[in-house]
This record gives C-alpha cells, structure tokens and sequence, in this order.
C-alpha cells in the first residue's frame, strides 16, 4: 500500500465523526432538545400549572389546553413542562453519577486486581442479584418516600452494571503496552488507574451512561408511579401518571396519557443517541 | 479445452471502488493454475467471485466465466452454480462451531442426495454416517470415528482442512477453489495439505484454482500462474516461465522478497510496504 | 467440569448470602427508621416504641442481625405488620399466579425477540431491519404503567378485545381445582376448556405487555448474533456447497445465534418476574407476589416488602445459575475452555 497521508486520514475521520450523518439521530437531537427549551421556557412564561382549581377540571385537550386539564382542574401540558427540567435533569444527573462513580470503581478494580477486584465483583454480584426497579423500591422505601432518596436508590441500581462494563474495559487497557511503561517509569498503582487506565477505558462507559439516562427516567418514573419518588402534587411524570389512573379508568385519558408520552420520547430519545455514539466512537 | 474460462472479471464496490480489472485467465482439466499476490491484490475476491460468494456491498460489474463450456456467470448476475466447490483460509472458521464434524458431513451428503442429479444417485445410497466415515478415512485421517465425534474447536487447524477438503470432493467437483488453504498451519502440515490437494487433483482429474500470497507455495503446487496486483494480472503464465524470465517489474520484486537473497535495487524502492 | 460445577455452586452460595446481608443493611441500618415508616407518619411515641418493640427493632444491631440471619437460614421471612400473617406463607399462596403471568410473558418475550432479531438480522441493513430498530428504541422506551394504562383505555374499554383487568378469571368463574396453581393448565387438567379459555384470555393482555416490553433486549441481541453468523466463514462455507437459504439461516445462523439469548434470559426475568411485574399485577389486580410488594409498599410493611426483596432475590440469583449450566451444556465451546 502506498504511503498514506496520516494527517489527512484523521481530519477525515475527526469530521466524519462531528458530523450527525444519521436521521434518527438528529431527530433525537431536535426531540430533545425541544422538551428541554419548552421545559425551560414554559414555566418561566406561562407558569408551571400548579394552581388548583385554576381552569375547569377534566377538561379534553382543546387549543388553550393542548393537554387537557386534570382533575383538580391544573393545565396538563404546563404540568408536563415543568416535570420536563426534573426528569431530564434527574435522568442526566443519575447518567453522570453513574458513569463517574462506576468507572472509576472499576478501573480501580481492574488496575488494583486481586483482593480488591475480587470484592468488588462479589459486590457487583450481590447488586446485581436484585432487578433494578426492586433494588431501587426497597431502598427508597427504607430511607422514607422521597424524590431524592428515589434518585439515589436509581443510581445504586445502576452502578454495578456500569463497575462491570468499566471493568472488562480497563482489563483490556490495563494490559497495553504504555501501560507497563507506566509502572516501569514508577507510577503508583492508583496513579495509573486514575491517570491511564481511566481516561483510557472511559468511551464505553460513557457511551453506555446515555443508555442509563434512558433507563434511570423510566425506572424513576416508575418509583413515582408507586409513591415512593416525587410526591403529589409536585410534577413529575410518573407521579402525574400514577394520579391520572383513576380518571383514566373513568374515560379521560387526557391526564395520564400526556405525561407518558413524555417519558416515551425522552427515553427514545437518549436510547437514539446512545445508539448513535456508539456507532460514532467506536 | 480448457475446463474453466473467465473474461474481463471486474469486481466493485457499492461506492465504486475497484478491486478487480479486466481479469481474464483458464485453468484446464487436472491443471492446477495458481494466483498469487500481495494482500489487497485482489486475488480472493477472485475466487470467491467465482462461487457467488461476494461479501455484502462488493459485486461483480463485468466479465463472464465459463465452466466446462457453460457459461455461469455474466457480468453482475450468476446464471447457475458451477459444479465447483471451495477450501478457504482457517479452516477452523469455515466449519459450524456448534456441530460435530460428523453432523456436518451428514448434512452436506443428505443435502448432496437430495440435489443429485447425476447418474450416480444409485451408487450413493447407504449409511451416511458410513460414508461419512468413508470420506474422512480419504483424506487421510487415521482415526474417523473419533474425528467425526469432535466439534471444530477440538480439532487441529490441519485436521480441519482435511475435513474441508473432504466436503469439498464429496460434491464431486470439477473444480476447486483453494484461497490460501495453508496460510497459518505448520510447515509440515502444509506440506501434508499440498500433499493431499495434489493427490486428490491427480485421483480425480479436477482443476484447482490456488490463491496464495507465497510464491513458494505457487511453484510448488501450479504449473501456470497469475501475478496479480492492485486489482490487475500483472502477467500469466507458466510458473517455469514466471520463475526464471520474469516479465514484470512486479514479478521480479515479488520473487526477490520470496527467494532469500533479494535484490536490493528492487525492493528499496520504499513506495511499497508490507 | 465438578470443579466449575462447585465454583459455580460456591458463587451462588456467597450471591445469596449477600443478597440476605444487603437486604438487612438496607431495611435496618439505613438512616430510615422502619419502626415509624412502619406505624405510620402520624403515629404517637408510644405506638412506634410498641412496633419497636414488637419486631425487635429496640435490640442491638448485632442482635437483630444474628435474630434476621437465624430466621433466613430457617426460611423464616418474618410477620406481616398489615396482616399479621408469615410472609412466607403469604409468598408462596401467591406465587402460582406470578409463575402463570411471567412465564407465559417470557415465552412471549423470547419468542418475539428471537422472531424479529431473525427477521431484522435477514433484511440486515434494508427497511426491515430499520422497522424492528424502531420497535427496539420504542418498546424499550415505554413505562410500563402508562402503555398498560392505554391498553386498558383502547383495548378493554374501548375496542373490547380483552376482558376486564380484574384479577384471573372473569366474573362467573370458579377457579379450577389446585394442581399446578397455574388457572390455564389446571382447568385443562379438570376438563374444563371454557374456564382455561377464559382464564387464557384474562392472562393474556398483561402477559403480552410484560412480554412486549422485555423483548428488545432478546432483540438486539438475536439480531446481531444471527447477523455475525449469517456473516461468518462457517456460512460461507455453506454458501459454497449452495445450501437452501433456509437450511443456512437455521443451521448456521440461529443455532450460534440462541446461545447468547440464554444469558439475558435472566435479565429479562428479571423485568417480568418483579420490575414490570409489580406494576402490571397492581393495575390488573392479578392476586400474585407483585402486587403483595405493592400492597406492602403502599401500607409500609417494611417486613413484608424485605420478604418479598430477599425472595425475589434469591430467586433471580437460583435463575442465572441455572442458566449458566445450560449454557455450558448448550454450547460446547464453553465445557472445554473451563475444563482444562
């Protein structure tokens, strides 16, 4: 093969990469990135739809009320506005927490080795043993309901199946060559978990915590919708959903549907782009 | 006569991109004819071009090939399957990991009953497990039962392209495309394996069609021989020929890097790596 | 192959050890107080003291902890503060209908993912392929209580197509007498085919939403196992020999492609057996352990709820090693990797 111009290959790889080059993608994007604004903008111009009693209630969607009301006769679209910034934030909140603490639990797992590594996979063993949702429901339910208390349990959850992924990564990075140069040069063990391996093992977890972001909103979503996350009558999707079942079963599907859909393209959406990075960066 | 025929073979890519120009060559009756180059050359997607075994997005956009006179392939459209079978580089990769040696085989003969068309349908009657048993004794394996027992993995990568070499003279070919057969094994086993195509080729008086990137191989094995590089036949001819009057520039690079003391005003070029 | 057997023996042993520990660590030693979560939040000093009391919780916590211990290694789950009933006794009574739905929902779940991994694994890269991706990405996007929340709007209230969410069997039926617990094969066993029709037809909208909503995992997979085997030299090989279509993709492609599906059958269990399965046994009324847990929850009976978390636990930890023998005994690569 002829010489190759290297220079020219990796601006021509960095571009393709920026570059979105996937529909679904931008749709994710254009999808998200609208219930974010509207869920910024809304409650900052119209109010967050709290007050009770403030239009009819039940009322079917119609164009003042794109949603309908609810029950207590509450605007349902500025409801789902204002839950917008607390599940979106909450869902990239327990992402990065997720990635941070998992990956660096298993890049030090991976570079420390025996002992430690053998713990911690115990660990991850015992948490792993549990379904997410039900992992999450008892620790909430023993610190007490409460949507912070929910938001850590989420992050628990996750984590083990972030130490594992981090883990089989850094297991791969730990072996590479710039590595024993590493400890050859007289690196302490954490330095190079933290300084080498980390950095280095750090595109899949982070691919994976945009699965998470997904995953967490459904499962806090879910917690709420059981009672134990954010309460009524604080907006939140699952919670909106969780007191809209009675009205549903009564014929208006306005109130619970609404609120679901949300979940659905926000969850979508995080799913789409965590797809697409992970094609882009692998 | 010759037994295979191929004219103008030009092999794309989706995107367009060339791999394989104007490529035409024969191979007769008993005749091993070999193709050798460097990777990238081309050489592979030859054969596989040949049995329609073209990987997704890359595709034959000219030519045609004959074999024994009928014409099976015509530009981008296959219009039979030739009465030619395959042996690919690692063996161990081409068989099914999840069956016995056996159940392959037995697939492969059942499948070959049920397609016969040829008067011998009659003879190939009985035990499949036995003549399974048969095939493998006949390509030289001491212990059948037990190889028919094993999965892929359990095997030798020698052991499997024995097996390979099996199936393949089991369809009764009149011609066998063999890319690389030997890339990867042991010396000796290599030369068991070139042992072991030489002497099915003269039991059968099939044509071979040899691909490999080792010029040692190709004077061992071929009595012609197709130089090809970046997508071209640099020249075919007689190994004999190649050998000793090579005509091409490349040629004579090529043998220089294969014999064991190149010639350094040829190879110090530095355009060419690998 | 005995030593992986032990070891594999010895890990779950430790897992479900660890699963009573954690379980303990979370319910007692959380900064929670469980005495008043569990007498309730407008409780007096005294009715918290007496619950304290009651349940041990005013001992030290190494006693509590050799008290918890002694009564998991006599399967003792503990009293229910709502009922006042073992939870184990109570588990078990509702563990048949939990069985009916979630097994007919993993079948569900794995049948539906292996057809559209296949299906979108053949038309790989083409619409087909695309629709089954946006299947994916929607199924798995979907909070379970609000699609079974639609489900019940449109298709029972609406359309009619399934019966009232109402527990297992519609009004005007008996249950069939106790065999399995499972309604559908005990009425077939008593003869009674309008019962199990029924029965049938009462399980099936839950099953399918819990089914539906576990496939994509089964999904992704399938598609690109059956992707890199439809890809693979083995393939090829049998491309060579002009092999049927047919033959080639279930020979060579599924047959190397239902390996990893056994792996991540535990997760999806996981999803149909308590995480999905709390929520749609609440909303059908379906009288099974998930809906004991949300009962538990909604009544704060710590209690019952850790019996139903170390029982769920325990079980998930039993399905994963049972999975993994198969898996070694399915795929023979794995036997002699570990057994030399």
């Amino acid at each position: 093969m002829a010489v190759v111009d290297a220079g020219a290959a990796l601006r021509g790889n960095l571009v393709s990469r920026l570059r979105v080059g996937n529909p679904a993608a931008v749709v994710a994007f254009a999808v998200l990135g609208t219930i974010l604004t509207l869920g910024i903008v809304v409650p900052f111009v119209a109010g967050s739809g709290d007050v009770a009693q403030e239009y009819d209630g039940l009322l079917p969607p119609s164009f003042d009320h794109p949603f309908g009301t609810d029950r207590f006769g509450r605007d349902v679209f500025l409801r789902c506005m204002a839950a917008a910034r607390i599940d979106i934030a909450l869902g990239l909140a327990v992402a990065v927490a997720v990635l941070l603490v998992g990956s660096l639990i298993g890049a030090v797992s991976a570079t420390f080795g025996r002992g430690v590594d053998a713990v911690v996979m115990r660990a991850t063993d015992v948490l792993l043993a549990f379904p997410g949702v039900v992992l999450a429901l008892v620790i909430t339910a023993s610190l007490g309901k409460n949507p912070w208390y929910a938001a850590i349990a989420v992050v628990i959850a996750f984590i083990p199946l972030l130490v594992r992924l981090a883990r089989s990564k850094a297991l791969e990075v730990r072996s590479a060559d710039y590595i024993a140069a590493a400890r050859l040069s007289g690196a302490s063990t954490w330095q190079i978990a933290t300084r080498h391996v980390l950095p280095n093992s750090f595109k899949y977890p982070f691919v994976q915590s945009t699965l998470v972001a997904s995953w967490a909103i459904l499962d806090f979503a879910a917690l709420s919708f059981l009672g134990v996350g954010v309460q009524p009558p604080d907006a939140e999707w699952g919670a909106m959903i969780a007191e809209g079942v009675g009205d549903n079963l009564l014929g208006s599907w306005w109130p619970s549907f609404f609120p679901g859909l949300m979940i659905l393209l926000t969850a979508a959406s995080f799913q789409v782009i965590g797809d697409w990075l992970d094609r882009r960066l692998r | 006569m010759s037994l295979l025929t191929v004219r103008g073979l030009s092999i794309q890519t989706r995107t367009g991109v060339s791999l394989v120009r104007d490529l035409s060559l024969d191979v007769g009756a008993g005749e091993v004819v070999g193709i050798v180059g460097e990777s990238g050359s081309g050489k592979t997607m030859t054969a596989l071009s040949l049995l329609g075994l073209l990987p997704d997005g890359v595709h034959v956009s000219a030519g045609e090939a004959e074999l024994e006179g009928r014409r099976f392939l015509d530009g981008p459209r296959m219009l039979a399957r030739p009465n030619a079978t395959m042996i690919f580089q690692n063996p161990t990769a081409a068989l099914n990991p999840t069956m016995r040696i056996g159940a392959q085989l037995v697939r492969l003969l059942r499948f070959l009953d049920r397609s016969g068309t040829d008067g011998s349908a009659g003879r190939r009657r009985g035990d499949v497990r036995e003549r399974a048993a048969a095939l493998v004794s006949s390509v030289g394996i001491a212990d059948p039962a037990a190889v028919l027992g094993r999965y892929p993995h359990q095997l030798s990568g020698g052991m499997n392209q024995r097996v390979m070499i099996a199936m393949a003279i089991a369809a009764r070919p009149s011609l066998l495309v063999a890319d690389e057969p030997t890339t990867g094994l042991d010396v000796t086993v290599q030369a068991q394996i070139l042992d072991l195509i030489r002497a099915t080729v003269a039991q059968h008086g099939i044509g071979v069609l040899f691909v490999s990137h080792d010029m040692g191989v190709i004077a061992q094995m071929c009595q012609r021989v197709a130089v090809m590089y970046d997508g071209e036949v640099r020249e075919f001819a007689a190994v004999d020929d190649i050998y000793h009057r090579p005509g091409d520039a490349y040629t004579r690079e090529l043998l220089a890097s294969a014999s064991d003391h190149p010639r350094p005003e040829e190879v110090a070029d530095g355009t060419r790596a690998g | 192959m005995l030593r992986t057997t032990g070891k594999r023996a010895g890990v779950a042993l430790v897992s479900i050890l660890g699963v009573a520990v954690l379980t303990f660590f979370i319910t007692q030693l959380l900064p929670g107080d469980p005495a008043r979560i569990a007498a309730g939040q407008y409780a007096s000093e005294e009715q918290v003291a007496d619950v304290r009391a009651k349940y041990g919780l005013d001992q030290s916590v190494p006693a509590q902890f050799a008290q918890y211990m002694g009564d998991f290694f006599r399967m003792d789950l503990g009293t229910s503060i709502r009922t006042d009933q073992p939870v184990r006794d109570e588990l078990t009574s509702r563990l048949p209908a939990t069985l009916e739905l979630g097994l007919t929902a993993l079948l569900i779940a794995v049948l539906l993912g292996v057809g559209l991994g296949v299906t979108a694994a053949v038309h790989r890269y083409r619409i087909g392929d695309r629709l089954v991706q946006v299947f994916v990405v929607l199924a798995s996007a979907t909070a379970v209580f609000w699609i079974a929340l639609v489900a019940i709007t449109t298709l029972v209230n609406g359309w009619g197509i399934f019966t009232s969410p109402t527990g297992r069997l519609p009004r005007g039926f008996a249950p069939p007498e106790h065999v399995t617990g499972l309604y559908v094969v005990d009425a077939l066993l008593a003869g009674d085919p309008a019962t199990a029709g029924a029965a049938l037809r009462t399980l099936l909208l839950p099953a399918l939403l819990l089914g539906v909503l576990a496939s994509p995992s089964i999904v992704k997979i399938v598609r690109s196992a059956t992707i890199r085997a439809l890809e693979s030299d083995f393939a090829r090989t049998s491309r060579s020999f002009g092999y049927p279509a047919r033959s080639i993709l279930f020979q060579d492609g599924l047959r190397n492609s239902l390996l990893p599906v056994i792996t991540n059958v535990g997760l999806v269990a996981g999803f149909v057996l308590a995480g999905g399965d709390v929520i749609i046994e609440q909303l059908f009324a379906w009288p099974g352990i998930g809906g004991y847990a949300y009962s538990s929850l909604q009544e704060n009976d710590l209690f019952a709820l850790r019996g139903y978390v170390i029982a769920i636990g325990v079980a998930y930890v039993l399905i994963n090693t049972v999975l993994e023998f198969v898996y070694g005994w399915v795929d023979p690569r794995v036997n002699l990797a570990e057994g030399s």
